[in-house]
């Protein structure tokens, strides 16, 4: 596993977003939201790195875009996740947990 | 899916925007309603979600360099940027441009004619399988006849396994009704095989093929596109159409095909095509060497070996035929070994294609001496633009965006040339096909299509990049902060910079050295093949050839029929001798104790009142011409001319000589001698400095000779249409059912033969003086920014006591200094490569001193005029004015 450090947060940060889509879709303010109460407040997304990583996510087609109409009817541009999002999500899921097996291997046997 | 996408983008950026901005503001509108409902005021609570949110412009910016490709965004704006700054830089837009369209249009239009004409004159075709079959001979005034009998290609013909395909063909001429008025056109008989064998196919109707030969009724004619044009005005339904023709009778003929315009095949005026007919005679034993036959080897088989396989019919040929009294002596096979060459060479001489590229090199040179001036026009305004580069750079700018930039400018003005020279290209077109005689022979046009167009904008690209590269990198390198602060000319030209400019002047001069010492030596060509001793006077003098056929006349009649043509040509008005002759009548071998026999070829010429020597005005080298005792029957004289003299005996005089006759190579000899009486300087009627065969004349009597006249030569003051229309009337009169006779003038012929050579000096001065002008301006345009830059020195200098003069001298000098180099270094290139020109040359030497002299020396000239200017710039600094300035 030789990701930097940047690389780290930004596949976790598209992990989290994958994640929060699962059961429903929603805008991007909504996402930041979700993560934060998903994590009980534990994680801030920097709402500025959220736009950019919804986009990127967008072309590699695992999240798709709609504009509707959000709770407080204004138009807001609501994302879901697609079929290949919903994979990705299962195979994100697992190598986070092989990661942190092994990290806790490591910090268990220091 | 991601390519796609981010490709399409590049459309759709405005939307996308759009949409952007739209999400970011609700985000933030959402965000701001939550603060405010934990109880900030609403601006606070704007600002505040603002600040949660983060630098909302460079979420922006990553957010756009993820969805498309951000360097081809850039670079359109780099385009549309440089599309302003030279459109604000009229001038030197203009010029730029100029000059590559006409280094640009130069190359594409050489290229054009190289590739049709040159490398690939036969497309669509293994060209390496294409040869032309023929005998090698001589005959009368022409050096070399390419052509053999009907008999040698009927032979290929059953040949299969070497020759899978065989085309034979005749040139040919008639006349043709057009109402009650007949006119000549030029025509070629071709057999059954040959528009399969081109394979081009006709632009109307059909080919001629072999049913129309075994129909053997040449009813049917294919007409060439020009005529198709002039004729009918390009009438589509003018296939079914007959036409009256008259050969030896009036008869109808009916048009059933039109080729395409760039058919010119045998030669660039052949008007129709008609089957040939022969004579079964032809079939089985050879005739008259006038047919070309053409052959495409077999799959798997060589040139050699169908080299061999015509030896083996040479050798059949001369075992059955040599000894055989009912064949001419032109229709003997020996001493006509059968030969291949290469198709190719029909279309081009090895010669011809040899200068196309010496001019496609040419082109090339100025092309690059048009690169090498840009360059410097772009170095002198990378440093004018520093102040605007250095802020660029200062506000983020890397290296490679500078570079970018700067590149794209130089395409674009390069793009430009392109069209500018693609236009230049298509008019120079024509030109261009005139490089090959209009009678040559084509299989496609040299025009401007596709292809062309796509190499010329290659080429333009590569050019901008040439000229573009080092200037932009050169921009690129330079530190913001001193660029910014100091804005004194002093620092402008640092010294790095003068230098490469010096380096690149040089090298155009050298360059255009190159051109203008090759131009030298092609004009020093020219006028020696001009000034060419001839052997004989050619002002006014005009063959005839009454084409008398041989068919259903003896001997007597013919001959009682050239004589009356003889004399009633001498009777015409207007002219002040004439005389004729039979050329080649015969090959003799002549041998007296040496063991070989030597080949020569005998011509009968008239003597006495209708004299060959009075009326062509040989020159007697050594002896005498024949008298009135050599013209009587049983005189046993003949007269040598040098060529002939000097092979029978060389280094010795031939007067008083004898000889006897020998038949053939080994055949038996004569017992009857013969005298030399005189030697006359040989006679170069063709402009070909080859010497492939050797006419050696030897000159005997008219009436000692068995035949008829063939060539009738008058010297006469009439004019041009006027003598042709008497001749063919003479002719008419005195043969019935006459042929239309040739009729040419020596002079006029000489002059058409040298066409193709006019026209590369012509191409070669031209580009030698663009080369010339070009690299001048740039020495110009260097030199004046020199002394622009170097004002305040020149200023200190005047105020420390140097005068006027000393300045200008100093300018001058250092100008020249720089010239001086370049030409020297271009001088000893040419040295070297003249020798590559030396098969192009003619009564020059390929280092000849005195072109190697003037030609320097017209450099030097032009380019004191072109530093000299500036000079006088610099001399008139005022020292006051100079030094207050800054």
């Amino acid at each position: 596993m030789s990701q930097n450090k940047a690389d780290l947060l930004q596949g976790t940060l598209d992990l989290l977003i994958l994640k929060s889509l699962q059961n429903e879709p929603m805008h991007g303010f909504g996402i930041s939201l979700r993560i934060q109460q998903m994590s009980k407040e534990m994680l801030t997304v920097e709402q500025g790195s959220l736009y950019p990583a919804l986009y990127r996510l967008e072309d590699q087609g695992w999240i798709k875009s709609e504009w509707g109409v959000s709770e407080n009817n204004r138009k807001a541009k609501f994302y879901s996740l697609t079929t290949s999002g919903r994979k990705q999500l299962t195979t994100e899921e697992q190598s986070w947990a092989k990661l942190s097996t092994a990290i806790n291997l490591v910090l268990g046997n220091a | 899916m991601k390519l796609l996408s981010q490709f399409l983008n590049l459309f759709r950026r405005r939307k996308l925007e759009t949409e952007m901005q739209a999400e970011i503001l609700h985000h933030l509108a959402e965000q701001t309603r939550r603060n405010e409902a934990a109880g900030m005021p609403l601006a606070e609570a704007y600002y505040t979600a603002e600040r949660q949110f983060g630098n909302v412009a460079s979420v922006q910016e990553q957010a756009r360099e993820g969805r498309t490709w951000a360097w081809l965004e850039q670079s359109f704006k780099d385009l549309r940027f440089a599309g302003r700054v030279l459109a604000k830089q009229r001038v030197f837009t203009l010029i730029a441009v100029l000059t590559l369209s006409v280094g640009i249009g130069a190359s594409s239009a050489i290229l054009g004619v190289i590739r049709a004409h040159v490398l690939d004159p036969v497309p669509g075709h293994d060209e390496d399988r294409l040869v032309e079959l023929y005998g090698e001979t001589a005959f009368a005034l022409e050096r070399r006849f390419i052509a053999t009998s009907y008999y040698v290609g009927h032979q290929a013909k059953q040949m299969p396994e070497v020759f899978d395909k065989t085309a034979i063909f005749f040139p040919t001429a008639t006349e043709v009704s057009d109402g009650d008025f007949f006119q000549t056109i030029n025509g070629a008989s071709v057999d059954g095989g040959f528009f399969d064998f081109l394979g081009t196919p006709p632009l109307l109707g059909r080919w001629l093929n072999e049913e129309d030969v075994r129909a053997a009724t040449r009813e049917n004619i294919v007409i060439s596109y020009k005529w198709w044009q002039t004729r009918f005005g390009g009438d589509p339904a003018v296939i079914g159409r007959q036409i009256r023709v008259r050969e030896d009778q009036e008869v109808m003929r009916t048009i059933v095909g039109v080729m395409p315009p760039e058919f010119r095949f045998p030669t660039g005026m052949t008007d129709y095509w008609q089957t040939l007919v022969v004579k079964a005679s032809e079939l089985a034993k050879p005739g008259s060497p006038n047919y070309r036959v053409f052959g495409r080897l077999a799959p798997g088989v060589t040139v050699e070996k169908a080299q061999a396989a015509l030896n083996v019919l040479h050798t059949n040929m001369t075992q059955e035929f040599e000894s055989d009294p009912t064949i001419s002596n032109i229709s003997k096979p020996s001493g006509r070994a059968l030969k291949l060459r290469p198709l190719m060479e029909f279309f081009v001489e090895p010669k011809v294609r040899h200068s196309v590229w010496v001019v496609a090199v040419a082109a090339v040179v100025v092309l690059l001496i048009v690169c090498t001036n840009l360059a410097l026009l772009q170095l002198a305004r990378g440093e004018a633009r520093k102040s605007e580069i250095a802020v660029r750079v200062a506000l983020g700018a890397g290296r490679g965006r500078i570079l970018r930039q700067l590149l794209i400018e130089s395409l674009l003005l390069a793009a430009g040339g392109g069209c500018g020279g693609l236009l230049l290209a298509h008019w120079l077109r024509q030109l261009g096909d005139a490089l090959l005689p209009a009678t040559a022979p084509a299989l496609q046009a040299a025009g401007i299509d596709g292809a062309a167009a796509i190499w010329t904008f290659a080429v333009a690209g590569i050019c901008g990049i040439l000229f573009g590269f080092f200037p932009a990198w050169r921009a690129g390198d330079l530190q913001p902060g001193q660029v910014l602060k100091n804005t004194s000319q002093t620092a402008s030209s640092g010294v790095g910079h003068r230098w490469i400019q010096r380096g690149l002047v040089m090298g155009q001069v050298a360059l255009a050295m190159l051109l203008l010492c090759a131009a030298g030596l092609l004009l020093r060509s020219m006028v020696s093949l001009m000034k060419m001793d001839r052997g004989f006077d050619t002002t006014g003098l005009v063959e005839i050839r009454p084409l008398v056929s041989t068919s259903g006349r003896n001997a007597e009649q013919r001959a009682a029929l050239t004589r009356d043509l003889l004399e009633r040509f001498a009777a015409l008005p207007g002219t002040t001798s004439a005389t004729m002759s039979a050329s080649g009548l015969g090959r003799r071998y002549l041998r007296d104790d040496k063991p070989d026999p030597v080949l020569m070829w005998e011509t009968a010429v008239t003597v006495g009142t209708v004299d060959y020597f009075q009326t062509l005005k040989l020159r007697l080298k050594a002896g005498r011409w024949f008298g009135p005792q050599d013209d009587q029957k049983g005189a046993k004289t003949v007269v040598l001319d040098a060529d002939a003299a000097e092979a029978m005996w060389p280094g010795q005089s031939a007067i008083g000589k004898r000889f006897i006759q020998q038949a053939g190579k080994s055949g038996e000899k004569s017992t009857d001698e013969y005298e030399v009486i005189g030697v006359v300087e040989n006679m170069r009627s063709s402009t070909l400095e080859n010497d492939a065969m050797l006419v050696r004349n030897l000159y005997v009597p008219f009436s000692r000779s068995a035949g008829m006249g063939r060539e009738f030569y008058i010297r006469s003051n009439l004019a041009p249409a006027a003598l042709k229309a008497s001749v063919e009337r003479i002719c008419k009169e005195v043969i019935p059912g006459a042929r239309q006779p040739i009729v040419f003038w020596i002079e006029q012929r000489l002059y058409d033969s040298l066409a193709p050579r006019r026209m590369m000096l012509w191409s070669a001065l031209a580009l030698a003086g663009t080369g010339l002008f070009l690299s001048m301006l740039g020495v110009f345009g260097v030199q004046l920014h020199a002394v622009t830059g170097r004002t305040k020195e020149i200023g200190i200098r005047m105020a420390l006591g140097a005068d006027r003069e000393s300045v200008t001298r100093m300018v001058l000098g250092q100008g020249m200094a720089i010239v001086g180099i370049g030409a020297a270094v271009g001088t000893l290139g040419a040295l070297m490569l003249a020798g590559v020109m030396g098969s192009l040359l003619y009564g020059v030497d390929a280092r000849d001193p005195a072109t190697f002299l003037v030609v320097p020396l017209l450099l030097a000239a032009v380019a004191s005029l072109a530093c000299w200017l500036p000079a006088r710039r610099a001399a008139k600094v005022d020292p006051m004015v100079a030094l207050r300035a800054e």
